[in-house]
């Protein structure tokens, strides 16, 4: 990838960044605080060729950070993680039958929304799963644990879509 | 060695996967406090800059909110205090004799010649004609008709309706119209041409006119001009109030209103003045 690129996912990587901390993290909505999750786009959005190594990094550095805003420890670094390893695992079991083609990115925009949905949407489930297993930990929680990923899921999955729409527009 | 390194690079990502994991499952159940206010340290600059800094915006969303409940304790103060300049002791009565009520512009115009408001309080709150609407800053308008839930008015820049007003710290008093030119410039009448008024000095109400609370603050005074033709001043008074940006404003009843009327007509009868 060249380095127009990168740059190019940088300034992407801190507008999502800033969106996150700056305004999704402030929604809290409902009394369990409910609340998007739009910052793993910027895994999903990265292109075929990235190794799984270099994604994991990526999210290291980037759940760390994030963490250290949110003073959660190292909660989303853990639920990053899971969802950096499994990425390509996933691209590849949602492979389309004649394969991706050269130059694309996992996109809605080359391989349609509902393809992105459920892409986005497996991504997003674990995610929060991770997150809120580890963040609640406890059985006695467990329906909480269930309504909170759900929810957080889909709220997350809206915002994810119309902000990936809104990025690729202007060709990130 | 060889073949270390070679399952090294076949498992790299899972290696890589459980090592970053458990550096994360180690921060989030690590209760060691050092550690964590070491690590939160790192980022704190950037942190505290931006949420002081950036996101300062935010509190544009609530602020709304926070300027009626600013308003409303507002009120709630200005009443007690400008009851207890008409009382003696400063005892705060029951029956006080200006009633005060915060409210919030839904409609008005700017650019008319008799340029009217709408407020978003009515009968229902206790709101009558010829009440005042001020804010805290200075003078915005009166009452004219009320309806169950809202009610209209004038604003101060009009041609039929001017209201009673003297400079500060000076008994004088005149009445201020409106020339229809400049929405924050209006004109103050009938201060004879042998008081000393200097230009800065401020305009309040006088309340003499019944409506406006007296020594609520009107504007200062930007040019004065002796008439040739009588014995008068004209003066130019510039508004505290932006009527353009007004949008909370504090409804003030003159408690007593109708017992004054009522023996001010009783006057008007015996002098054959009109109001």
């Amino acid at each position: 990838m060249e380095l127009r690129h990168w740059i190019k996912y940088l300034v992407f990587w801190v507008v999502l960044f800033l969106l996150q901390i700056g305004v999704f993290d402030n929604m809290n909505l409902g009394g369990w605080g409910f609340k998007p999750q739009v910052l793993v786009l910027f895994l999903l959005l990265l292109p075929f060729e990235a190794s799984t190594p270099v994604i994991l990094f990526l999210a290291f550095v980037t759940g760390l950070l994030y963490d250290s805003f949110n003073a959660s420890m190292a909660l989303n670094t853990s639920a990053f993680l899971v969802v950096a390893l499994m990425r390509n695992f996933l691209l590849k079991s949602l492979e389309p039958r004649n394969g991706y083609e050269v130059n694309t990115r996992p996109s809605a925009i080359y391989y349609g929304l509902t393809w992105f949905l459920i892409y986005a949407g497996i991504s997003l489930l674990f995610y929060e799963l991770i997150f809120n297993i580890l963040d609640l930990f406890s059985w006695t929680m467990f329906f909480r644990i269930l309504v909170k990923t759900i929810v957080n899921t889909l709220l997350s999955l809206f915002f994810v879509v119309l902000l990936h729409w809104f990025f690729l527009k202007n060709r990130v | 060695m060889e073949r270390l390194l070679e399952f090294i690079r076949r498992h790299l990502s899972l290696i890589l996967f459980v090592f970053f994991e458990t550096v994360a499952l180690a921060l989030t159940v690590e209760n060691n406090l050092n550690i964590r206010a070491y690590y939160l340290g790192i980022t704190d600059g950037l942190r505290s800059f931006l949420y002081t800094k950036i996101f300062n915006i935010q509190n544009y969303f609530s602020l709304a909110d926070e300027n009626r409940q600013l308003l409303q304790a507002y009120v709630k103060l200005i009443s007690i205090i400008e009851n207890k300049k008409n009382l003696p002791d400063g005892e705060i009565k029951e029956d006080s004799v200006f009633v005060f009520a915060e409210a919030q512009i839904v409609k008005k115009t700017t650019g008319l010649q008799n340029n009217y408001f709408i407020i978003n309080r009515g009968k229902k709150d206790g709101i009558e004609p010829e009440s005042a609407v001020v804010s805290p800053g200075g003078v915005v308008g009166f009452i004219t008709n009320v309806s169950g839930h809202f009610s209209t008015g004038l604003l101060i820049i009009n041609k039929i309706n001017g209201f009673s007003a003297k400079i500060k710290n000076s008994q004088y008093f005149g009445s201020i119209t409106w020339d229809g030119k400049d929405y924050r410039i209006v004109q103050l009448n009938e201060i004879p041409n042998h008081v000393k008024v200097s230009i800065g000095d401020t305009v309040v109400t006088s309340g003499y006119d019944l409506i406006f609370p007296p020594d609520w603050p009107v504007g200062e005074i930007i040019d004065v001009k002796k008439n040739s033709d009588d014995n008068f001043y004209t003066i130019w008074v510039r508004l505290f109030e932006d009527l353009k940006k007004t949008t909370n404003v504090i409804v003030v009843k003159y408690k007593y209103k109708g017992e004054l009327t009522d023996l001010e007509n009783k006057i008007f009868e015996i002098t054959g003045n009109v109001k």
